[in-house]
């Protein structure tokens, strides 16, 4: 007797870090908190923006991964009318194994 | 009139706009919750309420501007039915693209709770007919994320086609052109930060947001309903 055709298939995770920064015309008033913070405490920096890193683990074929990122960093994790929104991918050091 | 009170987990003006509504609108204004997706039959008028919906996560209004019941009152503001949002209501509209621009935060980082003058600029909308063009009212504000952004052009569209209807006196918050409140091109859906709910009872310091449920009230009364 044959053993089984085994069907296996490997769905890569995908580690994503999603950037969401106020737009560069707009005022950003923590920032500007921050920096004189940052002044009295001695220590001078200048331009001083706070923002948001949102990461999220997606599961998928990568092109699949690419444009479900794109969606929800544009439509969902970030508002157009204030602000920028970049992200990275990258492969994630665990893989699942769906089998059998 | 039939009005619906939408709540979201971080409403905490519900119990307000209810109590407003009933008072002046509709003895039996209903609470409809976000997880419906559809509203009561013949609802005239949704009030979308104050309040800190999904705890602010992420952006004010932005999770509650995508729940299923937001669908419903997409419709009813494209079928020319009446939207009122106050406060994070006003956050709610402008993250579902009812209102253009956005509410950011105040320029001075502070939670702002007090009364503030408002100058009502135009009457001619349903949400204002029962106040006289150029009156000063007095309104509480209580937020954080007040401060109106909008790209020029979009300013520009606003204020040409007479959609900016309460300007503040003393911009409390940082917003552009001291814009307090706008209306939708058609004029069926107003976004303001200031709390007219709270402000129809003499007994509770200002019965000057009284007149914008009378307006309402008048309009739907005669069975107009857009421009």
């Amino acid at each position: 007797m044959s053993p089984e055709p085994t069907k296996t298939y490997q769905a890569t995770v995908f580690q994503a870090k999603v950037f969401v920064t106020l737009k560069p015309s707009i005022l950003d008033p923590q920032g500007r908190t921050v920096e004189r913070a940052l002044s009295h405490l001695g220590q001078q920096a200048s331009g001083v923006r706070v923002g948001k890193l949102i990461e999220l683990q997606l599961e998928g074929e990568r092109g699949e991964v690419e444009t479900r990122l794109q969606d929800m960093a544009v439509n969902v994790l970030s508002n157009p009318v204030m602000e920028d929104v970049r992200w990275e991918l990258e492969e994630a050091p665990v893989q699942a194994v769906a089998g059998a | 009139m039939n009005v619906a009170v939408i709540q979201f987990p971080g409403s905490n003006c519900d119990g307000d706009a209810l109590h407003a509504a009933r008072l002046t609108l509709d003895p039996d204004a209903q609470f409809v919750w976000h997880t419906d997706d559809g509203l009561p039959a013949g609802t005239d008028l949704v009030f979308l309420p104050g309040g800190f919906s999904y705890g602010d996560h992420l952006r004010s209004g932005a999770i509650a501007a995508r729940s299923p019941i937001m669908n419903a009152v997409k419709a009813h503001a494209e079928r020319g039915g009446y939207v009122l949002g106050v406060c994070n209501g006003f956050q709610v509209l402008t993250e579902s693209g009812l209102l253009p621009g956005a509410l950011s935060r105040n320029t001075d980082l502070h939670f702002l709770c007090r009364p503030v003058h408002l100058r009502v600029e135009t009457t001619d909308t349903a949400f204002t007919g029962a106040y006289t063009a150029g009156q000063i009212i007095e309104i509480p504000i209580a937020h954080g994320e007040g401060n109106y952004y909008a790209d020029a052009e979009t300013v520009a569209r606003l204020e040409g086609n007479g959609q900016v209807i309460f300007r503040y006196v003393d911009n409390p918050n940082g917003s552009l052109n001291d814009i307090a409140g706008i209306v939708s091109e058609r004029g069926n859906v107003l976004g303001m930060m200031p709390h007219p709910e709270r402000a129809v009872e003499a007994l509770l310091g200002s019965e000057d947001g009284r007149g914008l449920f009378e307006s309402l009230k008048g309009v739907l009364g005669k069975g107009v309903l857009v421009k």
